[in-house]
């Protein structure tokens, strides 16, 4: 059962679709990726993993959390009182307080720290995710349907980039921008957009290296050959036509670089290049805490548990992901 | 093979150059160097002066070419923060995170190759099947945080390993040239243990899951069951015939993944506060240190275009196939 449903999606993955022809019904077997991800064959495979369901409702549990981390939260982290402060889990401050997690050092609630941590965590991993799909798919497009010495030109760019570690990357243009922004307050406000740009900047080169790829295989079928001859402008034939068919493993990679983007904003900011102390981020909290584990030990390993669950959740899901879109994986 | 050889150099200078000038436009148009270079009383005529002085007026192909210049002479520029030449920070550091590095390197090929024959060879044992999961944890988490792990566990509650740093005293480094090495001392090695885990630990994931994938393949194939009908051992059919055909993919990985070593060494420097060009280059991050950054950046580049040149040559001493086949097809 398990290799007929693989081949089922292969065909599926590969099939093109009319030439000249607009793109076939969703009832069809022909469906388009966001389609094809809830297509019964994956919702089967879904079904018969446990790990993966596991992994999927700790991801939804921690995405809950993050969205209504305002609402759920049972202290604001942002205006912390330092007379909670170093309360152990399951402890009443002096002012009163319940902490099930215990406070830090500044009296912010761990738990709530964390709530409000996750939502950074997800917020710049599914920006920066974003931004280097955007960006890596765009280049992909362009490079693989244009060809000559634009792709030339893009997929040098992209090879040298991808002889850097995408934390090197992050770093260095991390210590750009915030030179160019200059040393001041809008920095910490900025720091988001900062951190999303780093990241987002060093994960680009995976999709477009895909997408060109399946774009340079694209390019030659009649259909394309066909919309060409009519006259399209080649900008709508790369979006309209080439497009749907080249982002079926755009999915895999977006959240594997998930899980990327996530580790990579804790790392930053722990390494005191990301997130302002006063913001709880993971990685902040987790470096604040490393200093005090010997005696207050409830804030790095809660704050270090939350960011594992949330990478290793991810990380399985993506795991899972490919390996049932890709049955020569198995 | 002397015409491959020959056009990978072509490549990898045209990388070096490329680098250079991402470098060169960071030192020259990211802050002022001017500004980095002197204090706030220094007037205008002079700030102009010392602009002339340092051919900042230039046209732009004549500072690259400077640039370039200064670069292949080993001259990086003075560092904003310490004022003192590039060059000589870097060979401070730079033994530090090379050790580093290497004997993480060593570890993960050693102990991924022997997993990953493993669980190839014993799919379906408890074992395998421990290793695999707990090999997805560690790519899961954070470099950082396992390093904290490993301090926490082994330094402060087992009390079996240093917490922190390259060596105990003066004494247990040793200089041989510009060169200290804190690998001739017990206490040197006792350091690097936990560090070189720390870094190495997903590379020895990354390899022990390529191992085992490849050597599935490779079993599976006709000449693997020849083998066997050839009434070869198990052993010999393992490790002569199926080990050996996955050395080539996994030569690459390694060979890639030692620029990545380099730059995690960044965090696992930091955490293990390890002298190295890591911390290095975290603190010109974090100060905008920018002749630091672009000497590093450099730096990185020539490791991983040496690194590449190597890989590409090993292949040819790996693999007799590919001996052949250039030599057949005229390249």
């Amino acid at each position: 059962m398990a290799d007929s449903s693989a081949t089922e999606v292969d065909i599926a993955g590969r099939a093109a679709p009319d030439p000249g022809g607009k793109p076939p019904a969703p009832a069809t077997r022909r469906a388009g990726p966001v389609a094809r991800f809830f297509d019964g064959d994956l919702w089967y495979s879904f079904k018969r993993s446990p790990l993966t369901i596991v992994a999927a409702v700790v991801f939804l549990i921690i995405v809950i959390g993050a969205v209504f981390a305002g609402l759920l939260a049972p202290h604001n982290p942002l205006t912390p009182m330092t007379m909670d402060a170093r309360t152990p889990p399951f402890g009443t401050s002096y002012m009163g307080n319940y902490f099930i997690l215990g406070s830090d050092n500044q009296g912010r609630g761990v738990l709530s720290a964390i709530l409000y941590g996750l939502q950074i965590s997800l917020s710049v991993g599914l920006c920066s995710v974003l931004f280097a799909m955007v960006l890596g798919v765009g280049l992909g497009l362009l490079a693989g349907y244009m060809g000559g010495w634009v792709d030339a030109l893009i997929m040098r760019i992209a090879d040298i980039q991808l002889s850097f570690p995408a934390i090197l990357i992050a770093l260095l243009v991390d210590g750009v921008t915030r030179e160019l922004l200059g040393q001041s307050q809008r920095q910490a406000d900025l720091a988001f957009w900062v951190l999303t740009f780093s990241i987002g900047f060093s994960l680009w080169v995976q999709y477009a290296r895909t997408v060109r790829g399946s774009t340079l295989v694209e390019r030659n079928k009649e259909y394309v050959q066909a919309a060409r001859v009519i006259g399209i402008h080649p900008l709508l034939i790369m979006l309209r036509h080439v497009l749907p068919n080249v982002t079926g493993p755009v999915l895999v990679i977006a959240t594997i670089g998930l899980a990327i983007a996530i580790i990579t904003e804790a790392t930053l900011s722990f390494l005191g290049v990301g997130f302002p102390p006063t913001r709880p981020s993971l990685g902040t909290l987790i470096q604040q805490g490393q200093q005090v584990l010997g005696s207050e030990w409830w804030i790095a390993t809660f704050s270090g548990l939350a960011l594992v669950l949330l990478a290793l959740s991810v990380n399985l899901l993506g795991d899972w992901l490919r390996d049932a879109l890709n049955p020569k994986l198995r | 093979m002397a015409a491959f050889i020959v056009r990978r150099l072509i490549q990898a200078t045209l990388v070096m150059l490329v680098v250079a000038l991402i470098a060169f436009l960071l030192f020259n148009y990211v802050g002022d160097p001017i500004n980095n270079m002197v204090g706030q009383d220094t007037s205008a005529v002079e700030r102009e002066q010392l602009r002339e002085q340092l051919g900042l007026n230039d046209p732009f192909y004549i500072q690259f070419g400077r640039f370039v210049e200064h670069i292949l002479e080993g001259n990086f520029g003075r560092s904003y923060r310490q004022s003192r030449p590039v060059e000589d920070m870097i060979a401070d550091y730079l033994p530090a995170t090379l050790e580093l590095a290497v004997v993480s390197a060593m570890m993960a090929l050693v102990f991924g190759v022997a997993m990953g024959v493993y669980t190839a060879l014993k799919r379906y044992s408890a074992f395998s099947q421990v290793l695999m999961t707990v090999s997805l944890i560690g790519v899961s988490l954070p470099t950082f945080l396992i390093g904290i792990i490993l301090i926490q566990i082994f330094a402060v509650e087992l009390h079996w390993l240093p917490p922190q740093g390259r060596v105990g005293g003066e004494d247990d480094l040793v200089h041989i040239g510009w060169w200290t090495t804190g690998l001739l001392s017990w206490e040197g090695w006792r350091r690097i243990i936990l560090p070189a885990i720390t870094l190495g630990l997903f590379q020895m994931t990354l390899i022990m899951r390529l191992v085992r994938a490849e050597m599935l393949e490779v079993l599976r194939t006709d000449f693997i069951k020849f083998a066997r009908a050839r009434g070869l051992s198990d052993r010999s059919v393992h490790f002569g015939h199926a080990l050996k055909n996955t050395l080539v993919p996994v030569i690459t990985i390694t060979g890639l993944q030692f620029g990545t070593i380099i730059a995690f060494a960044i965090i696992t420097e930091r955490v293990f506060n390890w002298p190295g060009v890591g911390q290095m280059f975290l603190d010109a991050v974090i100060h905008v240190d920018i002749p630091v950054m672009a000497a590093y950046l450099v730096l990185i580049a020539m490791v991983f275009v040496v690194v590449n040149l190597v890989v590409d040559i090993l292949y040819f001493v790996v693999d007799p196939r590919l001996r052949v086949e250039r030599s057949t097809t005229g390249h």
